[in-house]
Parts: structure tokens; C-alpha cells; sequence
């Protein structure tokens, strides 16, 4: 068990591995770090229960099961993967492919069923233009995080709920813990540790929003505004792929869900106003192609006023493939049901309407063969992507971080100036007479985001974008708040901002199209000799980039 | 707003303190969803209710 104790500042907590964010990510490195024999805190704002990505729900899991044919093997999921935005094969296949049977294993463990053939073999469907069946079809999706919540708390491993971390805490050049607050209660929690897992998701989201205006309406997780890079980056670390890691996909008309794989995966057809099906135009697997392709592919009928609207016709689907879809449909996002049917819509006799949804950006911290970022005793959970990369390389980080604090005969001593810094600084919106609301100030970066940032940029764009970022920095200190919950959104306003501006920095220096899901006007071509990760640091605050090759 | 309270609810506060986003707030007469705004349809005040009493519904915005 964690030790806790009272002192003048706030509750301390001791404990030996550390992990942040109890998402798919945390929940793998915790269990690692757990069997490792370490004594393990798992922190999150929301409940570990409900919290993260697969909190929403999933339907699929990405498993290469070695059955025998070619697109079946390790080698096979690493070349589709290695490369700047996942690492090396060897990474790839150390920290991912190589983890999944035995997660699969695991997860069967847990209670999570996932759907079979008549013949007792997994139902397996093809997706993202993969050149085989990976993906594993989940039974009642909507429950997977509950399931493994209760395993996590079975195994002994200590849950923080409801606590939002701000600030990671160094002795020296090594990270020794985190501060956060309560989000109900602002009890302000000191975390002493031996190493650190950064779990918190590589995205970040309320960049910009989809037709509806609300930016919490998304695609994925709203409540993750890029904490985990600018936490790292504030703390001295290095990080990169912030100017390609976008992310989006075509949304039904209205409604911020995922879902996209069971209806491309399936064999929906994507129609645009017209009337025309039209992705062959812009990937040879159709609408089951590359998602990026789709994306793209859908702006570039939409500038060319093909759309709106668009549709995802399914009506031709058989009667038994129309009830698989409705149940992939929900365990993916548990109120899709809901959705169809107040919006009058019944898949199975008409065309959904869809369109091109928001853009959420990512990024990561660099790391090395051992899951450790460039800061002694941080280690990276969110490597890879998908519900199976990153409870994979959670996983694979925590075991790294449990066998780490083994070697740490005791924990570190804590600076109580950097702490009492962060306490002022968290709770400041508290104490501010006029200002503007955590949802005005992030207004105002969406502002500067959706204009200039969007599918189609260019340099001048890019760098008006980033001075205008940057005049909003100047106002930080006046976002108030009036309660806890003001004070959380405040703080993830803090932290967008930073990834806002990080990233239109990173942008503004790859001038190439092709690696991401923007196209460069002034750049329109893939340039070869920029296969390279954009890594950056602070050095004095002011930020620092290199273009670094994978080593 | 979604999500909205039927009178089986009991008042036992799962579905406040299992809302990833905190949304939600639980008074005298029940919980109210306070933040609709940053709703993000999840269903897991749905998914924790012991009682049922939980429906979603969607703003107007969302269906149009």
C-alpha cells in the first residue's frame, strides 16, 4: 500500500511506481509495474472506471495472432508500423506486437469476450488498408474499461481518482513525483515516487470543433488537452512528432463518436452529394483504406462542393451483418442507439449522413529502449496507438518502470519551493476578481486554431497562428474560476494552449505534405529526406527543434 | 441535455462520481447535469446506474 500522510502543504502520498493516467496506457503499465513486485499509484481526474479512450467504449482490437499466412505474423504488423511516428521494428516489435497474444490471453482473463465464427475461431475483419484480418471484434464494448478497472483494483494496485496532476517534480535531473489537486475538493496531493508513467493519452483534443460548435462533442477522448507532452516538455524532457500526429475521422452528422472501423470494415459506402461513391478516387482499399486518406479525401470533395452533404450508405448490408454492425455500433460508443433513433435514422433502410470531423492534435515524449524518456526516471506508457498499442506499451513501460524502482533504495527528497510555486500557481483562476471563463479563454484558441490550422495551411498561416498563440500566452493569469471543476478545465485550458503553440511551431518546420493529415499549399509534395522525427526541448524556455533520424 | 433522471433514481450518486468528464452534480432533489455543454455522450452514467433510471437524450444541436 501507498503510505499517505498530512503535512503543511497538502496530502502526501509515497509509493514506488507512479502512474499517470488511468487509461488503457495506465491500466497496462500499472499491471506491469504491479508484477514486478512494485507498490503502485494509479492517478487520473476521472474514475478509472470511466476514464480514458476506452472509457467510451470499443468495439475492436488490433491482434496479430501468428495462425499461420503471411499477414498473420509479427513481421508483418512491425513493417506496418515501424518508422518516425512508432520507432523501430525492433521497438515496434518489443513494446507492441510481440506483447499482444499474451494480452489477448489476459484480457479473456478479465471477462472480456470477443466475438467468435460458428467454428469456435475469432471473428477477425480487415481494416485501415492492413493487408490482412487484425482486427479482433469485441462483445459489449461499452463494458471493457469496467472490466479491467476491476482487475486493476484486484491486484492491490493503490487508484487516485478524481486528481487532476499539473506538475511533475525533479531533484536534480531525475523526476522524484507530481503535484495535482482534488477536482471536488481541492485537496492539493503531493506524489513521491521512485519512477514515474507518463499515461495520458498522446492526443489532445478541444483543438477545434465539428459542425455543432461544441468542441467536447468529439471523436475522442474530450477531457485530454495534451497534458502528457507539455508536463514533460515543461519539465525538461524531449519530445517529438507533434507536427504529424493529427488526428480525425468522418463523423456521423452531429455526433463526436468513433465507429468508423465497423462501418468501413464492414463495407460501407461512402457517398457524396451527388451521389457518387467516391473514395476510389483517393485510396485503392475504398473507404477501407488508410483513414487519413478518407479524411483527406472527403475535404477535397468537400472543397470542390461535392458536400455537404455526405453519407455512409450500409443499407445493402445482410440482415445478420446489419445486427453485428448495430452491436459494434454501441459497444464502440455505448449511446449510438440513442443517437440513430432520435436522429430518425435506421441504418438498415437509408443512408446516415456524415461529415468531416474536427482535428485533434498528438505528440510524444522520446524515448529509449527501455521506455525512459530523456528525463531519469520517466518513463513513456503512450507509445503506439489503438486500444491494443497502448495497453500493449503501457504494459511494456510499466515493466521497465517496475523493474527501474527496484534499483531505488529510497525515494528522493522534494523541493518545497517547487511545490509551493505549483500550488500557487494551480489555484490562481481561485483568486482572480474579472477575467474569463476556462471556456471564453479556450474559445480564443480555438479561434486561432480552426482559421489557421485547419486541413489545407501555408507558412504565413502558420506563423500568424503561432504570433497570435503567443499573445494569448500573455494572458494566462487572467482565466478565473469559481470551483474546482473551473479550476481542472482552467488548468487543461493552460496546458492546450502550450500544445497549441508547441505544435504550430513543429508545423511551421516540416515543409512537405503527405506524412500527416494537412496539406502544405506552399509544400505539396512528400520530400523524401525529411523521414525524420521533429524533436523538441526547451532550453531557457525558449523552444528548440531538430529534425532527428531513428537511431 | 443528456443524460436525464427518471423518478427511479435513488438518489445513490454512482452515476455523479463515475462521469469521466464531472459533469454532473448531485443535489437535494437529485443529480442535475451541470455542465451540459461539456457532455460528452459517453452513456456512463448510463452504464453505472443500478436502477435504470438514466435516459439520453440529445440537444437539437446534435440531431440537425
Amino acid at each position: 500500500m501507498a503510505l499517505t500522510k498530512l503535512n503543511k502543504l497538502g496530502k502526501a502520498i509515497e509509493t514506488d511506481v507512479l502512474i499517470l493516467g488511468s487509461g488503457a496506457a495506465g491500466c497496462g503499465a500499472a499491471m506491469a509495474a504491479r508484477e514486478q513486485g512494485a507498490r503502485v499509484l494509479i492517478v487520473d481526474k476521472s474514475k478509472i472506471e470511466s476514464s480514458g479512450s476506452l472509457g467510451g467504449g470499443n468495439d475492436h482490437i488490433m491482434a496479430n495472432l501468428n495462425t499461420g499466412p503471411e499477414w498473420d505474423t509479427d513481421e508483418a504488423v512491425v513493417n506496418s508500423f515501424q518508422g518516425i511516428r512508432f520507432g523501430t521494428a525492433n521497438m515496434v516489435y518489443h513494446g507492441w506486437v510481440k506483447v499482444i497474444p499474451m494480452m489477448i490471453k489476459k484480457l479473456e482473463e478479465m471477462g472480456i469476450e470477443f466475438l467468435k465464427n460458428p467454428d469456435g475461431s475469432y471473428l477477425r475483419t480487415v481494416g485501415f488498408g492492413q493487408p490482412g484480418p487484425w482486427w479482433l471484434n469485441i462483445k459489449d464494448g461499452q463494458f471493457v474499461k469496467r472490466k479491467m478497472a476491476k482487475w486493476v483494483r484486484g491486484m492491490g494496485i493503490d487508484v487516485l481518482d478524481h486528481v487532476m496532476v499539473t506538475r511533475l517534480l525533479k531533484n536534480n535531473d531525475r523526476v522524484v513525483g507530481a503535484v495535482g489537486f482534488d477536482i471536488h475538493d481541492g485537496t492539493f496531493y503531493i506524489l513521491s515516487c521512485k519512477t514515474v508513467v507518463m499515461a495520458l493519452g498522446n492526443t489532445a483534443a478541444r483543438v477545434n470543433a465539428n459542425s455543432t460548435g461544441n468542441p467536447f462533442n468529439c471523436h475522442i477522448y474530450p477531457y485530454d488537452t495534451g497534458s502528457q507532452c507539455v508536463m514533460a516538455y515543461d519539465a525538461g524532457a524531449r519530445i517529438c512528432n507533434l507536427d504529424i500526429m493529427h488526428g480525425a475521422t468522418i463523423l456521423p452528422k452531429g455526433f463526436g463518436a468513433p465507429g468508423m472501423n465497423a462501418l468501413n470494415s464492414m463495407g460501407g459506402h461512402q457517398i457524396n452529394a451527388f451521389g457518387e461513391r467516391f473514395m476510389g478516387k483517393y485510396d485503392p482499399n475504398w473507404e477501407n483504406g488508410a483513414r487519413a486518406n478518407q479524411v483527406l479525401g472527403t475535404y477535397q470533395e468537400q472543397i470542390e462542393g461535392k458536400g455537404p452533404p455526405f453519407y455512409m450508405d450500409m443499407s445493402h448490408f445482410s440482415d445478420s451483418d446489419m445486427r453485428l454492425l448495430k452491436h459494434l455500433l454501441v459497444g464502440d460508443k455505448e449511446t449510438y442507439g440513442d443517437y440513430l433513433e432520435q436522429a430518425g435514422i435506421d441504418l438498415a433502410k437509408e443512408p446516415m449522413e456524415v461529415e468531416l470531423g474536427e482535428i485533434s492534435l498528438g505528440g510524444m515524449l522520446v524515448f529509449d529502449n527501455k521506455y525512459e524518456s530523456t528525463l531519469k526516471g520517466l518513463f513513456v506508457g503512450c507509445i503506439f496507438m489503438f486500444f491494443s498499442g497502448a495497453l500493449c506499451g503501457g504494459y511494456s513501460a510499466g515493466i521497465e518502470a517496475g523493474k527501474a524502482a527496484r534499483k531505488v533504495t529510497s525515494l528522493n527528497e522534494l523541493d518545497e519551493a517547487q511545490i509551493i510555486h505549483e500550488k500557487e500557481r494551480v489555484f490562481k483562476p481561485l483568486k482572480v476578481a474579472t477575467g474569463l471563463t476556462p471556456k471564453e479563454f479556450e474559445h480564443v484558441i480555438r479561434q486561432v486554431m480552426q482559421y489557421y490550422m485547419g486541413y489545407a495551411r501555408n507558412q504565413k498561416g502558420i506563423e500568424t497562428a503561432l504570433r497570435k498563440l503567443n499573445k494569448i500566452e500573455l494572458h494566462p493569469d487572467e482565466i478565473k474560476a469559481n470551483n474546482y471543476h473551473e479550476v481542472m478545465r482552467a488548468n487543461e485550458a493552460r496546458h492546450l494552449l502550450k500544445h497549441c503553440q508547441l505544435t504550430t511551431r513543429a508545423v511551421m518546420e516540416r515543409k512537405e505534405s503527405g506524412r500527416s493529415l494537412y496539406r502544405r499549399s506552399d509544400y505539396p509534395n512528400l520530400d523524401k529526406s525529411l523521414n525524420k522525427r521533429l524533436v523538441m526541448w526547451q532550453e531557457n524556455g525558449v523552444p528548440q527543434i531538430s529534425f532527428e533520424p531513428l537511431e | 441535455m443528456p443524460p436525464k433522471f427518471t423518478n427511479d433514481c435513488t438518489l445513490c450518486g454512482i452515476c455523479v462520481n463515475d462521469c469521466p468528464g464531472d459533469v454532473l452534480a448531485m443535489t437535494a432533489s437529485g443529480p442535475v447535469v451541470l455542465y451540459p455543454d461539456e457532455c460528452w455522450h459517453c452513456g456512463n452514467c448510463r452504464i453505472s446506474c443500478p436502477f435504470g433510471a438514466v435516459n439520453i437524450i440529445f440537444p437539437l444541436s446534435m440531431l440537425v
